[in-house]
């Protein structure tokens, strides 16, 4: 849990000084939607972001060649149902967003909603691959763990220009502090941070009514990316 | 008017509504709060959710449910009702997703619950709140009929006096014509007979207002009525009496057999120069009697004088329907140019 926290922490720190990490997710099968305009890549500052349809990734494919691989030591193939068909479908629609920084790659999973008028984003890592650690301590994703998703709320400019806005999770961690708040929610004492546990259906009433409020997404934690090349 | 309970006056009354608020509000507070401490905002957020319930749960009680709530217009409360708690639904909703904002724009809450659960909240506050309403009119209810059965046992009892007040005087003015008829023959039989009248006055003035007498008492007075009743009508009369059984500690409301020895010989006065036959019977048993007198019917033997007239017969039958209720049988017919008179009483 630790780790993942960290590891959503991370894309968030580095693109925004702070953000609202959940347990739930945002987007689900039924919300999912596609925005291809957001394929490219991206410059903030000195830091490039590659935006790619998940299923073309080469981190997915990675994924899915290393479970092929077991299915054909079962000699069976097995058509998709319940959960994994649901998986299928999502990660269809979601994109793979990728960076660099002190050679570490950053993978992470995309996918976008809609709540009124607005378009999300919601993120949450699949692998940070770091090559110095050639004992293999790098970060895998697997199914072990609970992910950490990072939320921000996309505003596309022009085709060249998107700015994202993320939550400003000192705000809101403050007035849950003060009680002004009501939202689910758990503290961990040890790292002073704290998680949203809030369920989707919560989180997206949450999101329909505050939205537009510049309190929670105030201009100091959002982050603009122009397209490169 | 009936008096008013001491729960249903006012202050009572308001201390019992906000007892229910209060109760509800610190239930609610403690379910739904998102820590392990309720914060303020779960304190805000329930005072709201309550201000929201309160109109639509008063606006039951006081207007939908003394309006609509009956047996032949419980579709149309029923329809009342659908219609309340969807448009409450609608305020409640509309109230924490949107216009908490622009009304408490310096607090953060949503509204957690999805239209049909919010519904269900609102059908199980309008329910419980009618079942409280309707308990207290289910006792106010018994009180009243605890008061009616009450009056009704007073008016009774105030009937049952009266029936036994009503003593023909005429009896006891014949009687003392004939022990001044005595007296001037200076009959050896009228110091008995004044002790026989004195007995009998004394019973019927004081021990008849007892609600029960010995039916040993009751047939003794019934034998010293016989005596008296001779003394005008010993040469025309015919009079036999048979007792079978035992009187032993049996208890009979008073003046009852007594009533029908009066009408008796009230009604028997021979028309010719035959004499009039009354027979009379009295088979006892452990806890009950049958009781049998029939008489030839004459003339009248007084002409009753205003209210006295008929009340004899009427009297007793409803002293046996009030004392007696699914106990007795009395049987009264006339036949041969008999008039008979049947009583079978369970004691």
């Amino acid at each position: 849990m630790k780790i993942f926290i960290l590891a959503a922490l991370s894309l968030g720190m580095l693109l925004s000084s702070s953000c609202l990490t959940s347990v739930h997710p945002l987007v689900t099968i039924q919300n999912i939607i596609e925005e291809n305009s957001l394929i490219g890549t991206w410059q903030q500052g000195e830091d490039t972001y590659v935006v790619e349809k998940l299923t073309k990734s080469g981190i997915y494919r990675e994924m899915e060649n290393s479970v092929t691989n077991k299915d054909k030591e079962n000699k069976e193939k097995k058509p998709l149902t319940g959960k994994e068909k649901e998986d299928s479908i999502f990660h269809s629609h979601a994109y793979c967003v990728s960076f660099s920084r002190n050679d570490v790659n950053y993978y992470m999973s995309g996918s976008l909603t809609r709540i009124d008028d607005q378009l999300y984003m919601e993120l949450f890592p699949i692998v940070i691959d770091d090559k110095e650690q050639n004992d293999g301590s790098g970060f895998d994703y697997t199914f072990n763990y609970l992910p950490g998703i990072t939320i921000a709320k996309v505003d596309l400019r022009n085709k060249n220009t998107i700015q994202l806005q993320f939550p400003d999770g000192d705000y809101i961690k403050k007035q849950i502090d003060d009680g002004n708040m009501r939202i689910k929610h758990e503290k961990d004492n040890w790292f002073d941070t704290f998680l949203i546990t809030a369920s989707t259906r919560d989180l997206r009433s949450f999101f329909q009514k505050y939205g537009h409020d510049e309190r929670l997404f105030s201009k100091e934690n959002s982050v603009t990316l122009t397209r490169k090349g | 008017m009936m008096q008013k309970q001491w729960f249903q006056r006012p202050l009572p009354r308001l201390a019992q509504h906000l007892a229910f608020w209060v109760l509800s509000y610190f239930v609610f507070l403690h379910l739904f709060k998102t820590g392990e401490q309720p914060a303020r905002i779960d304190y805000l957020f329930t005072a709201l959710f309550h201000i929201t319930l309160l109109p639509a749960v008063y606006f039951n009680l006081w207007l939908l449910l003394p309006r609509f709530a009956t047996a032949r217009r419980w579709p149309v409360y029923a329809l009342a009702v659908i219609i309340l708690i969807t448009l409450f639904t609608w305020i409640n909703e509309n109230f924490f997703q949107d216009w908490s904002k622009y009304i408490l724009p310096d607090y953060f809450f949503i509204s957690y619950f999805t239209w049909w659960e919010i519904s269900l909240f609102y059908l199980v506050y309008l329910s419980v709140t009618c079942l409280l309403k309707l308990s207290k009119s289910w006792f106010a209810i018994s009180e009243l009929q605890r008061q009616l059965l009450a009056t009704e046992k007073e008016k009774v009892q105030i009937e049952l006096k009266a029936l036994k007040a009503q003593i023909n005087p005429h009896f006891f003015f014949n009687t003392l014509n004939g022990i001044y008829s005595m007296s001037l023959a200076r009959d050896e039989r009228l110091p008995a007979t004044v002790l026989q009248l004195s007995q009998l006055m004394r019973y019927f003035l004081y021990e008849s207002t007892s609600d029960l007498v010995p039916l040993e008492k009751e047939w003794q007075i019934f034998q010293d009525y016989i005596a008296l009743q001779k003394i005008r009508s010993a040469s025309n009369l015919n009079l036999h009496q048979e007792l079978e059984g035992e009187i032993r500690n049996q208890q009979i409301a008073p003046m009852l057999l007594v009533t029908f020895l009066e009408n008796a010989f009230k009604h028997g006065a021979p028309v010719s120069k035959e004499k009039s036959v009354i027979r009379i019977r009295l088979r006892v048993h452990q806890n009950d009697f049958d009781f049998r007198i029939e008489n030839t019917v004459g003339q009248v033997d007084d002409i009753e004088q205003g209210i006295w007239k008929g009340m004899g017969l009427e009297n007793v039958r409803r002293r046996l329907s009030l004392l007696y209720p699914g106990r007795h049988t009395l049987d009264i017919h006339e036949s041969n140019n008999q008039f008979v008179v049947n009583l079978h009483l369970q004691l």
